[in-house]
């Protein structure tokens, strides 16, 4: 017992003991809050993308690496095909793999599924523990903590990352703050170690995510803010060139990134802040040696000369197309309306909408309203550069400043980029709190009397009681708000849907599935399967037939053809269906059940995303008056489209709901328009339980009639 | 069991596989239903030329209902069908419908009209795009009619107007066929269907006794016998008469302009009946294989600019056996979305057509395929789809010339760090000499 005592007896090994428990808790809790919907569905991957990454871990576990890395998936995009390990960001399923195989090396057999669908919330734990080093390295120990308790329970963060959303983003944001972390010891210390790490944790990010964009793209910023802020350090100059060269290095051994990370717009600003680093470098250099006069001589001339260079330089490689121009998700980011005029494919995308405030207070909830807060502690702890005491914070807080900006702009323009917010607002929002904290519980520290005589206003400790409660109070309600949101909003997997019944009771629907086995189950091996895009990924991991589009949509006009075929009437699809060696079609309809996000709304996006390559399908032919309707005054076009016959097709008869005509599309809320039709050249061989998905089969041309 | 036994063996049972079938690709039962018993004698030679080639011949009244004779479970009793009975609205108690359900089975048939005929022997034909005309119409002709009966109404056509393909009608042909019986008018653009028989210019199909307002057909259009290969290339013949079969008909002079000692019916109903019954014209295809030039197992995946051997054998049925077919025009298609290539195939006079090409720089799912139209042969359909793939990563050439440049570029520059790290090093600087 002694000993134990003795142990714990100075006050600092009781912190550090304290510490460790609460990092341990937090560990454990942002794993936890992540698992509802394990718990109340099952251990099953979610959503669309995550169903790709699963089938290539799969293929990863089962083939081996170099397989992988040459795999050309014939089953995709047919009849053009993907080569996916070149296509692909391998790092998550890299990390999968590995965890798998180290595990069962040590005989814990757990199947690759679970690894996969536990695989986010793990990595959430590890982001709360980067995120509390990043924040000592800002501020301090207490910051950390806070920030790390904040992370683990975030919702613009935890919607990324519940167990079975295994996407890339469940690590990116890890490796992320991971690079950012090792950036700002490296720039703290100059040490090539730290930088040298953080060209690593770089190359993770490389290949976890395009997101890594935005580092390459910050760092170079942040060191452009030294520069002019006159921070310039030969610290900052040994972080930067490390990080540059060797990170750039390592991230051309990614096959999907290659040479774009030297030839592509998005990394020329990297590249030129390597130059100018190099420049400012040299001209202090020459400013050592020279008079102040002949210096000055000397920087004009040489600058000017250096920038005619580099303006014609950078102007002949685009001109050639050795840097290839800006993509169309870049130019979203820089212009939130560009994808709507330009780029139908890009802007159907949910994910890709700009954001609304409302799903600002959503995922961040108290964030919003201390975010301003902490970025004016960061500001006002900045010190002069001569100032000893400064520990090289300041450089830190300068770097969380860039970083909170740029990541509120970018989350403004797109909905999904608030995971990138969500991590930095964390940091931000501690130490907003921990400053708040210090000055308020620092006259409650001192004892009694003492405080009487130092206070400098009237009841201070009364006021600081006050502030520490309330303070206390926005935590307890986010804590409440996030588990919340956790639970209610992000934790349905998608592929499952629940609704809940008059009398309180579940009601499930499980028809992706039901309809995924059966394709799997009743058609040939071989047999080709036409959707919409979205549903491509789920169809090919389930379904295990070949398909011709996905979610990965690099083929603008092959999903054009798709979306042609659907759009067309049944006589001109079939010919398209032919052409593309179809064998089924597959189509999700809500109307019986009232799921929303079905074919039929999904339509226009269809309509627009053919006519963007067919300029004869005009989206106004598919509206009545204005507007796009289903029912008797809908344009007739739309009513003897493809895809109106195959989600209609028997609807007619079916009663609905109660005191309501037959055909009662109960999404739209309307009565079907077109009735009575015939189906010729498809045929429907497979509806599920609730109607949601429906399966058509394309029939051989007739045996003796033309 | 050596190879050689195992080889022995295997052509023993091709033999044996060789003699069963060497009958008729199809068969040799024919089942011919009949308005009226009576026709077995009126038109027994049109039935002793069948006979002749060993055909097994059954008949049946169109009256009397009898289909468990012809069908049951599922299994066709005959292997062709001839239908003489323009008349009758079910076959021995089948109706259109399971008349056409024999043919998508591969069931060879004969149909056959005549001035007045029924609705069905009418929806046998327009389901396959032929339509006859109303009932009570004859085909006439002023001009190329038979002279030697004095029929004022002109109705007993002589027509020489046969398709040119030697396949179809024999090469024996050279007197015009007599023809009475109602006119047909084909869908031309499909492409299962031909006339094998038509009408001159001056012919058209209407009834004689009632006055003109509108013709069904007319002119070179007027189809008189047409023919159908269906996509399963079971083959259908329509006539719009039944006298062209007849003992009568087969045995008459004919008097146009020229005259003629006997009518070429017998010769004509000799050629298309053993067309239909696809004693000629029959194709197959068979062993078609694909593989790297040099092996000789299909591999899984293709990689582009592979040398890719394909080849198939192309047999034709010549009335006993399978004998290696010969043309030129046999192309194979490489398609990607589009076809990349568009190859004749060479073929060794043995039957086997092959061809050895690179496959394009372009990855995908490739479909090899071989479409054989030609009017008078069996439909040959192949698809096959493969995967071609990009390089695997080892693929690639390692040491490009016009990478020499970098490699000197680095190795110098490591060499010029090494010399100068040594110079900076190990040079000593000048002292300031004390004074």
């Amino acid at each position: 017992m002694d000993t134990i005592t003795s142990v714990f007896s100075s006050e600092r090994k009781q912190e550090l003991l304290l510490r460790i428990l609460i990092l341990a808790l937090i560990y454990v809790i942002a794993f936890s809050t992540r698992l509802y919907s394990v718990l109340r569905y099952e251990s099953v991957i979610h959503e669309f993308d995550p169903y790709f990454n699963f089938r290539t871990t799969q293929y990863l576990v089962n083939e081996g690496f170099y397989n992988f890395l040459n795999w050309f998936d014939e089953a995709s995009w047919y009849p053009l095909g993907r080569i996916v390990g070149g296509t692909v960001y391998p790092g998550l399923m890299m990390t999968a793999a590995a965890v798998y195989w180290v595990l069962n090396f040590f005989n814990i057999t757990i199947n690759i599924r679970n690894v996969c669908v536990l695989l986010a919330p793990w990595f959430a734990s590890n982001t709360a523990m980067i995120t509390y080093f990043l924040s000592k390295e800002v501020k301090n120990t207490g910051t950390g903590l806070l920030a790390a308790a904040l992370i683990a329970i975030v919702p613009g963060y935890v919607s990324r990352s519940v167990a079975g959303s295994y996407d890339n983003e469940g690590i990116a944001i890890f490796t992320l703050l991971l690079t950012y972390a090792m950036w700002i010891k490296s720039v703290k210390t100059g040490s090539l170690f730290w930088s040298g790490l953080a060209t690593l944790a770089y190359f993770y990010m490389v290949s976890a995510w395009g997101g890594y964009i935005f580092i390459i793209n910050l760092i170079p910023l942040y060191v452009f803010v030294l520069l002019v802020s006159g921070r310039y350090s030969s610290r900052l100059y040994i972080a930067y060139c490390t990080f540059y060269t060797i990170g750039t290095l390592l991230s051309m051994q990614i096959t999907f990134v290659g040479f774009q990370a030297v030839q592509s717009s998005e990394h020329m600003a990297a590249f030129g802040m390597f130059g100018l680093l190099q420049i400012y470098a040299f001209l202090n250099w020459v400013k050592a040696h020279l008079s102040a006069e002949s210096y000055n001589r000397f920087f004009t001339v040489g600058i000017a000369s250096l920038l005619a260079f580099l303006a014609v330089s950078f102007t002949a490689a685009t001109a050639t197309g050795y840097i290839s121009p800006w993509t169309g998700r870049f130019y979203t980011l820089l212009d939130p309306t560009y994808a709507k005029e330009n780029i139908p494919i890009i802007a159907s995308v949910s994910e890709h909408q700009p954001t609304t405030w409302a799903s600002f207070f959503f995922d961040l909830h108290i964030l919003v309203i201390l975010f301003p807060a902490g970025l004016y502690f960061c500001f006002r702890d900045i010190k002069d550069v001569s100032d000893l005491r400064d520990d090289n914070r300041t450089d830190a807080k300068i770097f969380i400043i860039c970083y909170g900006i740029t990541s509120v702009y970018f989350a403004g323009v797109m909905v999904r980029l608030m995971l990138v917010l969500a991590p930095v607002s964390c940091v931000i929002g501690a130490i907003a709190i921990s400053s708040t904290l210090e000055t308020y519980l620092k006259p409650l520290k001192q004892n009694t009397t003492d405080r009487k005589n130092k206070e400098s206003y009237p009841l201070q400790a009364e006021v600081s009681y006050a502030v520490v409660a309330a303070l206390a109070c926005l935590l307890v309600f986010y804590t409440f708000h996030c588990s919340w949101v956790t639970s209610e909003a992000y934790s349905s997997p998608s592929i499952v849907l629940a609704a809940n019944q008059h009398d309180g009771s579940r009601l499930i629907f499980d028809d992706f599935r039901e309809a995924y086995r059966w394709i799997d189950m009743n058609t040939a091996e071989n047999a080709r399967v036409m959707s919409w895009w979205d549903y491509g990924y789920q169809i090919s991991a389930m379904g295990n037939r070949t398909i011709l589009v996905d979610n990965n949509t690099w083929n603008n006009s092959h999903i054009a053809q798709v979306g042609k075929a659907m759009a067309s009437t049944e006589e001109n699809a079939i010919k398209i269906m032919r052409s593309l060696h179809v064998d089924y079609v597959l189509i999700l309809f809500g109307g019986l059940t009232g799921y929303a996000s079905d074919d039929i709304n999904k339509f226009l996006w269809m309509v627009r995303i053919a006519g963007s390559t067919d300029p004869n399908i005009k989206e106004e032919q598919y509206f009545a008056n204005g507007e796009f309707r289903i029912d008797a005054g809908g344009s007739p076009i739309m009513l003897n489209s493809l895809m109106y016959k195959m989600c209609f097709w028997r609807f007619g008869d079916l009663y609905t709901e109660h005191n309501r005509p037959p055909g009662w599309d109960r999404v739209r809320n309307v009565e079907i328009g077109n009735k009575d039709f015939t189906l010729d050249h498809i045929e429907e061989v497979y509806t599920t339980q609730h109607w949601l998905v429906r399966i058509y089969k394309v029939k051989d041309l007739p045996n003796h009639s033309a | 069991m050596n190879s050689k036994s195992i080889f022995l063996f295997s052509l023993f049972i091709s033999f044996f596989i060789v003699g069963l079938h060497s009958q008729s690709p199809t068969g040799k039962r024919v089942l011919v239903i009949v308005d009226d018993l009576s026709l077995q004698s009126s038109h027994s030679q049109y039935f002793d030329l069948l006979k002749e080639q060993g055909y097994s011949l059954e008949f049946l009244a169109a009256d009397k209902a009898n289909a468990n004779k012809i069908h049951k479970y599922g299994e066709w009793f005959y292997d062709n069908l001839i239908l003489f009975a323009p008349h009758a609205e079910e076959f021995a108690g089948l109706d259109a419908e399971k008349v056409l359900e024999f043919v998508d089975q591969g069931g060879n048939l004969i149909v056959v009209g005549d001035s007045e005929l029924s609705d069905a022997v009418k929806t046998i034909g327009s389901d396959c795009n032929v339509e006859f005309d109303h009932a009570g119409a004859f085909v006439i002709d002023h001009q190329d009619y038979n002279r030697t009966e004095g029929e004022k109404h002109h109705t007993l056509v002589a027509s020489s107007n046969y398709v040119q393909d030697k396949i179809v009608v024999g090469s024996k042909l050279n007197s015009p066929v007599l023809f009475r019986g109602i006119g047909m008018d084909i869908q031309e653009e499909s492409p299962l269907l031909f006339s094998v028989l038509s009408g001159s210019s001056f012919s058209y199909s209407h009834s004689p006794s009632s006055a003109i307002k509108s013709l069904h057909v007319a002119g070179k259009k007027t189809s008189l016998v047409a023919a159908l290969q269906a996509r399963n290339n079971a083959r259908v013949l329509f006539s719009g008469s039944l006298d062209l079969f007849s003992n009568s008909f087969f045995s008459s002079p004919v008097q146009t302009k020229k005259r003629f000692e006997s009518s070429g019916n017998k010769e004509f109903a000799r050629a298309v009946t053993l067309w239909t019954f696809q004693e000629r014209g029959a194709l197959r295809a068979t062993n078609v294989t694909h593989h790297l030039v040099g092996e000789s197992e299909a591999p899984a995946m293709y990689t582009v600019k592979d040398n890719i051997h394909y080849s198939v054998e192309i047999e034709e049925w010549n009335g006993k056996n399978w004998i290696p077919f010969e043309s030129d025009n046999v192309q194979l298609e490489f398609i990607m979305l589009d076809p990349y290539l568009r190859l004749p195939l060479k073929h060794n006079k043995k039957g086997t057509y092959s061809l050895d090409f690179v496959a394009p720089d372009i990855y995908g799912v490739f479909t090899f395929q071989v479409q054989f139209h030609q009017k008078g042969y069996s439909f040959i359909n192949l698809a096959k789809q493969v995967p071609v793939r990009p390089y695997r990563h080892t693929q690639f050439e390692r040491f490009i010339p016009s990478a020499f440049p970098y490699y000197a570029s680095a190795f110098s520059m490591l060499f010029g760090l090494f010399v100068f790290s040594w110079a900076f090093l190990y040079s000593a600087e000048d002292k300031p000499r004390s004074s």
